[in-house]
């Protein structure tokens, strides 16, 4: 048997293919990406390039289980507005850790949203992942 | 007159003439108007067989199917007052002419829209599609889609009575809602998908459809109102696909794969085709499937590979799968990875997709671990053959795990 091609495996069923193989109700988990500002970071053009496709080869692995929702990745910039209407600047002096971004994933269950995550290129950086499932608020 | 001819031209006019007269006396007449249509070319291929071709073929149809149209709803509209059923009067002063390029065309694409509504369920879809905008005769798709005439006949029956329960504005509306393209380019891919991927006992039917999905493709991106970049994008994938479309299959109908393919038979005036409508795709503002698929088949036309090939395609499959979920796209996306980072790691993150009854999945699974575990490469493979359907896919699974087996004894 030879080598199965890129095209060996695709086939007419294009249909709008939602996962129905599972029969346990999803749920929706938000994963937080943590990581400390670092000052001195100052990737390379190349290394951004090789960060985004580790980013993506994670995502991607995500999607291809059909549990993937959606994804932001956030800039460094920002304010923060406290009571009493005092807005502050960026960066945040004051916190040991910033948030990078989010992914919003399904799962039967934390454990298997925990799963998910594993391989998170966060997680190269120092950084770590929390996962929080999302709460169902009655109408 | 060439046999060819007449088949030719009754697949393309029925097309123009069912939506040009649909549009006209409205699609609650959608039975009547296909029935006088399919008389007329019956009629055409008598009268042409005994006195040979008018001077104009096209104009001829034309004028008698209208006739056949007018002398139906005369007689129905006679019946039915009875009933008080006032059908829409007919104004003789709104005469439609012949060749009226616009009309012809905004008619056409009108009809891709009335079918590829929603209410319609895919099978529906593609029957009609295949039966009204592709020109096929009922035989032609119940060999198509492998069902008998009968069902066929029912489910083009269900579909006919469902456009016709549609209001008027919803299908006159239903091109102006930039939404519902979706759906038009869906269907167009599907009628594609259904030629090309579909297991092949008419190579000529197959390939008929297929064009006639490129040429439907190819009349929305001409006449739909707003330059839209998706159009040029799934024009581009179908060419790419169907450049590729003779090397596809031996003399003797069996698949060739991919890498075994002769590059001569590839169709470069075609590929080239599409180079050119994916250019054209890559002006808009927003990325879709279409997009995506059309860059992916683009590599996949380059007869040298070029070096970074697959880590494109996985970049491709990354951001596909993200906007379109498939099972299909699921397995190539692992198929790119392996030739990435190899068919080890692959075969972790195959395993967590974990698609149950898909035969192409425990393929997958066996390709990506027999070097290293062909016991469990063999258990996937029997999975795979109790999924298989065709005596020839068995077959081929079977000689594929006594290769197995001999290489573990030597």
């Amino acid at each position: 048997m030879n080598i199965p091609s890129d095209e060996k495996f695709i086939q007419h069923n294009y249909r709008n293919f939602t996962n129905t193989q599972k029969t346990i109700k999803m749920k929706d988990f938000m994963m937080i990406f943590r990581m400390t500002p670092s000052a001195d970071f100052n990737p390379t053009p190349e290394q951004m390039q090789q960060s985004i496709k580790q980013w993506q080869d994670w995502i991607g692995g995500i999607a291809a289980q059909g549990k993937f929702v959606s994804t932001n990745q956030l800039s460094f910039q920002g304010k923060t507005l406290k009571s009493g209407g005092i807005i502050s600047d960026g960066p945040y002096a004051e916190v040991k850790e910033i948030v990078g971004g989010y992914l919003i994933a399904r799962a039967s269950d934390i454990d298997e949203a925990v799963k998910l995550a594993h391989g998170c290129p966060v997680l190269h950086f120092g950084g770590h992942v929390e996962v929080r499932e999302f709460m169902e608020i009655p109408a | 007159m060439s046999d060819q001819l007449l088949p030719n031209l009754f697949r393309s006019e029925y097309r123009r003439l069912v939506s040009l007269l649909t549009n006209r006396y409205g699609y609650d007449q959608i039975p009547l108007v296909e029935d006088a249509v399919g008389e007329t070319f019956m009629l055409a291929a008598e009268t042409w067989g005994k006195q040979g071709l008018p001077e104009n073929p096209q104009a001829w149809l034309f004028t008698a199917a209208k006739n056949r149209v007018l002398d139906q709803l005369r007689r129905k509209n006679t019946i039915d007052k009875k009933v008080v059923r006032a059908i829409q009067p007919l104004s003789v002063a709104e005469e439609i002419k012949p060749f009226d390029h616009q009309r012809d065309m905004d008619s056409q694409i009108q009809m891709m829209f009335a079918i590829a509504n929603p209410i319609l369920s895919f099978d529906e879809q593609i029957g009609l599609g295949l039966r009204i905008l592709c020109g096929f005769g009922n035989e032609e798709i119940a060999s198509a889609l492998l069902v008998n005439k009968e069902a066929i006949n029912k489910r083009l029956y269900r579909a006919r009575e469902k456009l016709r329960t549609l209001q008027r504005d919803e299908i006159i509306k239903a091109n102006e809602n930039e939404s519902r393209l979706e759906t038009v380019l869906t269907l167009l891919y599907l009628l594609f998908n259904k030629g090309y991927y579909d297991r092949v006992a008419h190579k000529t039917l197959h390939r008929d459809i297929c064009f006639e999905a490129i040429h439907l493709c190819w009349l929305l991106r001409t006449s739909y109102q707003k330059p839209r970049s998706e159009i040029p994008a799934l024009l581009a994938l179908m060419c790419f696909h169907a450049s590729r479309f003779e090397a596809r299959n031996s003399e003797s109908g069996e698949e060739i794969l991919y890498e075994d393919q002769n590059r001569d038979l590839w169709d470069d005036g075609l590929a080239q085709q599409g180079f050119q409508f994916l250019n054209e795709a890559s002006t808009g503002e927003h990325l879709t499937r279409f997009h995506l698929e059309a860059a992916i088949a683009a590599l996949h036309c380059e007869k040298e590979e070029r070096e970074n090939k697959w880590r494109k395609i996985l970049d491709y499959y990354n951001l596909l799968l993200q906007i379109h979920y498939s099972p299909v796209a699921a397995l190539n996306r692992t198929f790119a990875y392996s030739k990435v980072f190899g068919k080890e790691q692959a075969y972790v993150l195959a395993k967590e997709i974990e698609l149950k009854e898909y035969l192409p999945y425990p393929l997958l699974l066996a390709y990506l671990i027999e070097d290293t575990d062909p016991i469990s490469a063999l258990g996937h493979l029997e999975e795979a053959r109790i999924l298989a359907v065709s005596t020839d896919q068995k077959n081929k699974i079977s000689q594929r795990i006594d290769l197995i087996k001999t290489k573990m004894k030597s």
